[in-house]
Parts: C-alpha cells; structure tokens; sequence
C-alpha cells in the first residue's frame, strides 16, 4: 500500500486539500493545500487499512442492493397487491447475502 | 541579301521584348530554377521545383494493449504497449511520452482517447484525462456524474499545440471512485486508448 486519497479522507483531510499524482512508481502528494500538517505516509496507510475494512464490511450491502427489487418491480407489486412475492425476493437476497 | 539568320552576339543584352517571342516557345529545359521538374513537381515563387504539398510528419499513434489500474484520486501517467505509426521515432514507451524530434518544432495536432471503468460495478464518480506538455496539462476533459455513478467514461481530448524540438507530451488520467480503484482500459484490438498527433503543415 502506499499514499491514498482514501486513507488522506479518512484522516479527515477533503479532496481539495491535497493532490495526489503516480508518473509510474507509486502516487506521491505532488501538492498539500491544507492548513494542517501533512501527515506521514504510515499515518495515511493506516488510515487506508482502516477505511479499507469498512469498505470490506459494506460489501454485502453492496452485492443486495445490486440485487433488490427495483423501484419499478415495487411499484408494479404494490398495484398488483403482490407483496409477499416482493418481500420473499428480498428475503431471498437477504439470506444469499449475510451480514 | 536578306539576314535570315541573327546570332546572339549581336543582340544587346536585356532588349529581347515578349512581342519577339512565339507562345509556347518556351520550354521547361531553358528555365534556370533549382531542383528536377517532374510530373510530381512545381515551380515555387523562388524559382525551385519541388513536390506538391507538404509532409505532415512526424506524426505518431500509439495504444494500449495492457490494462492498468488508476488509483482513487490520483493524476496517473497513462503507460502505453505499442506503436503503430511512429514516423520519427520519437516515441518513448518506457517513459511512457512522445518528444518532438530535433528541428521539428511547430503546430501539432495532438489527440487522445482515454478509456476507464470502476473495478467494481457503477461507482466512477468523475473522471478526467489531461494532455500534459512537458508535465503541465495543456488540454483536458472531464466527465462528471457525481450523483449517479457509473461503471465507465470514456474521455476524448483533441487539441492544436505549439511545440518546440525536444518538448515531450504525455497523458494523464484521473478519476474519483467510491471503491479504490479505476481501470484504464485495453481491448486486444487496441482500439479503446489511445494517443497520437501529427505536425500541421502551412501554419505557422
């Protein structure tokens, strides 16, 4: 791992404060626009450990969102007073992916 | 006796008017310009035969055969596998650059087509791809769709830039993604990225 604009935000630092740039061996702040210090290297792979273990931890709220329902399909349930098929498609992605 | 006959000799110079000369008399062979007329030719205003037209070399195409990964947030040099038009060699595919070859200098149309997608599914948020001249940007293009991201932009930057022999130019990439990473794209047929330009003639 190197220096991320993942682990710069998740040390609390907004895009427009830094500029991150790679010509080919590894990114590098080409600039540091924030009043704070810049931090170290270590400090920004740890913050991207961090952020990458939360990012881990949503990916079954990813993979069902990709698979619910869509807005259309509800619609289309509630008028055909069909619920139950909706809820168990749900259920069914629920299940395929756990918490 | 009639004179039928005049040698040079006795004729003053400078005085042989258009009226003493027959139309068509005149034949490429007794003109006193430089170079070799030919079907291909032409006689320029300084009295020179030379070719039709004009070169647009050196001109260059170059493409992407490998995919390569654009972290989040970070300006990436775009990396390139193959030439297929390098008419002056000036292409540089370790360092990834173009530079214009010694005398060279002048106006360049110079174009690229930057091809990127999200590692995971519709989460690019904005992309951006820049040609840089001797690592300033000179021209850009962005696409943006922060509130409904996407799996792919394909980014297309085209401009006129005046070089001078020696200046490099290469190609940057940026993209903001909700996973860590974007892929610049390859196809095999090497048709998705890439980047070129060629010297534009009768600009100055």
């Amino acid at each position: 791992m190197a220096i991320t604009s993942k682990g710069l935000q998740q040390l609390g630092f907004e895009r427009a404060e830094f500029v991150l740039e790679d010509s080919g061996s590894g990114a590098y702040i080409k600039e540091w626009k924030s009043a704070s210090p810049q931090p170290s290297e270590a400090e920004i792979e740890a913050a991207h450990a961090e952020w990458q273990a939360e990012y881990d931890s949503q990916e079954y709220a990813r993979l069902r969102k990709a698979e619910y329902p869509s807005i259309e399909e509800c619609v289309h349930a509630i008028l055909d007073d069909d619920l139950e098929a909706l809820q168990a498609k749900r259920a069914e992605v629920k299940a395929r992916y756990p918490k | 006796m009639a004179i039928t006959r005049v040698t040079s000799g006795v004729i003053t110079d400078g005085t042989i008017a258009n009226a003493d000369l027959a139309d068509d008399a005149v034949g490429v062979a007794e003109l006193s310009a430089t170079g070799t007329a030919s079907s291909s030719t032409f006689l320029r205003g300084d009295n020179a035969w030379a070719a039709a037209g004009g070169s647009n070399a050196p001109a260059f195409h170059i493409v992407k055969t490998a995919t390569q990964n654009i972290a989040d947030d970070t300006w990436t040099k775009v990396t390139w596998d193959s030439t297929t038009i390098d008419t002056d060699s000036g292409a540089d595919l370790v360092n990834e650059k173009w530079t214009v070859p010694s005398g060279e200098g002048g106006k360049y149309f110079v174009y690229s087509c930057t091809f990127l997608y999200s590692d995971t599914s519709h989460d690019l948020q904005e992309t951006s791809a820049e040609i840089r001249v001797n690592n300033t940007g000179k021209l850009s293009s962005n696409q943006r769709n922060v509130n409904d991201p996407m799996a792919q932009f394909v980014l297309y930057t085209a401009g006129i830039l005046d070089l001078a022999a020696a200046d490099y130019i290469d190609i940057w990439a940026h993209s903001n993604v909700g996973s860590s990473n974007t892929i610049c794209h390859a196809a095999a047929s090497a048709k998705d990225t890439f980047f070129g330009a060629f010297k534009l003639v009768g600009i100055a």
